[in-house]
């Protein structure tokens, strides 16, 4: 025969291993989506820990020109990256740098040696590159976006801070 | 008498389980709260976790830095650090540069490729850094390193900092 206070010790056990499992399913879900970054993987680049994941390739979506647009940030490689890529402007304004006119501020698509690369880097210094930021249409100017080539002593600096 | 309490006990049973779900929902808001906590911008340095790569049968680590600091001008700046692993690089073959970006995804600010003057030793990390911001706003680093492969230079990302407050 079931009396009452059992029946109410029973439903108390049950509530708290209610409860319990909520938590442990909410810790669980909570560390999950903290670990995103790790998920949405670079290409080409594990942890050190030894995990390796799948390279998840963005789909971004397309302007009446037909360029993709959006964050560089959700792109696993340059190559993943869209045709105009979100920037903050010199304005503050909020736009979109062309990926061909950010890349062309790294240099020649493909150095020769490491001994170009340097050079190249080093007769940079001191200078700046403008690039022109537009709306989602990747026409209506909306702004600029400076790419500044430290000189060697705001370098160190920059490193040390 | 038996008809009327049948009734306040099937109230009582239903006001309980409304008791209990919240309960257990309170319960898994709370602890899901605790999971995602460490994501949660602070101010000062934070590093991604460090990468693995390799190029032309070369092994590289990499990781990202961001560093803010909200009582110097609300500076913050964006660091890559590159090492190779396991073997010495000789004069540029390791790369990196800075790439700053605002917490909704925009770039803020991109650094230029810089790479190793001098012969790099494993483990030794060249650092390349994104221009500096000084405003307020919350930031994350996503760095690029270069590694070279005997006729060019491959690019790998970092994975991504955390997000920390200037």
């Amino acid at each position: 025969m079931i009396t009452e206070s059992s029946a109410s010790r029973r439903s108390l056990v049950l509530l708290t291993a209610g409860v319990l499992g909520c938590a442990l399913i909410g810790l669980g879900a909570g560390t999950a989506v903290a670990q995103v970054p790790l998920l949405w993987a670079p290409a080409g680049l594990s942890a050190e820990d030894g995990r390796t994941t799948e390279v998840m390739v963005p789909e971004y979506p397309e302007n009446s020109s037909g360029e993709t647009y959006g964050s560089a940030a959700i792109a696993v490689s340059p190559e993943t990256e869209p045709d105009l890529i979100l920037v903050v402007a010199t304005n503050g304004q909020t736009g979109y740098v062309k990926k061909v006119d950010l890349d062309s501020a790294q240099g020649p698509t493909e150095f020769k040696s490491p001994n170009e690369a340097l050079e190249w880097h080093e007769s940079m210094r001191g200078s700046e590159m403008t690039i022109p930021v537009y709306a989602q249409d990747g026409k209506t100017a909306v702004g600029q976006f400076v790419i500044y080539y430290p000189t060697a002593a705001e370098e160190a600096k920059a490193l040390k801070d | 008498m038996k008809t009327e309490s049948a009734p306040i006990h099937e109230g009582a049973k239903a006001k309980s389980r409304r008791r209990a779900v919240v309960a257990m929902a309170t319960a898994f808001a709370v602890s899901f709260m605790a999971g995602v906590t460490p994501t949660v911008a602070n101010a000062g340095i934070a590093t991604s976790t460090v990468g693995s790569f390799s190029v032309a049968g070369n092994n590289y680590r990499n990781f990202a830095r961001i560093a803010t600091y909200p009582t110097s001008n609300h500076q913050a700046s964006a660091f890559t650090h590159t090492a190779p692993n396991g073997f010495t690089a000789p004069v540029g073959w390791v790369g990196s540069r800075g790439r700053l970006f605002t917490s909704g995804g925009a770039l803020s600010c991109e650094g230029i490729n810089t790479y190793n003057p001098s012969s790099l030793a494993s483990g030794s990390y060249h650092v390349a850094v994104s221009c500096i911001r000084n405003q307020v706003g919350t930031w994350y680093s996503y760095g690029v390193s270069r590694a070279w492969n005997g006729s060019g230079y491959n690019s790998v990302y970092t994975f991504l900092s955390p997000n920390q407050n200037s």
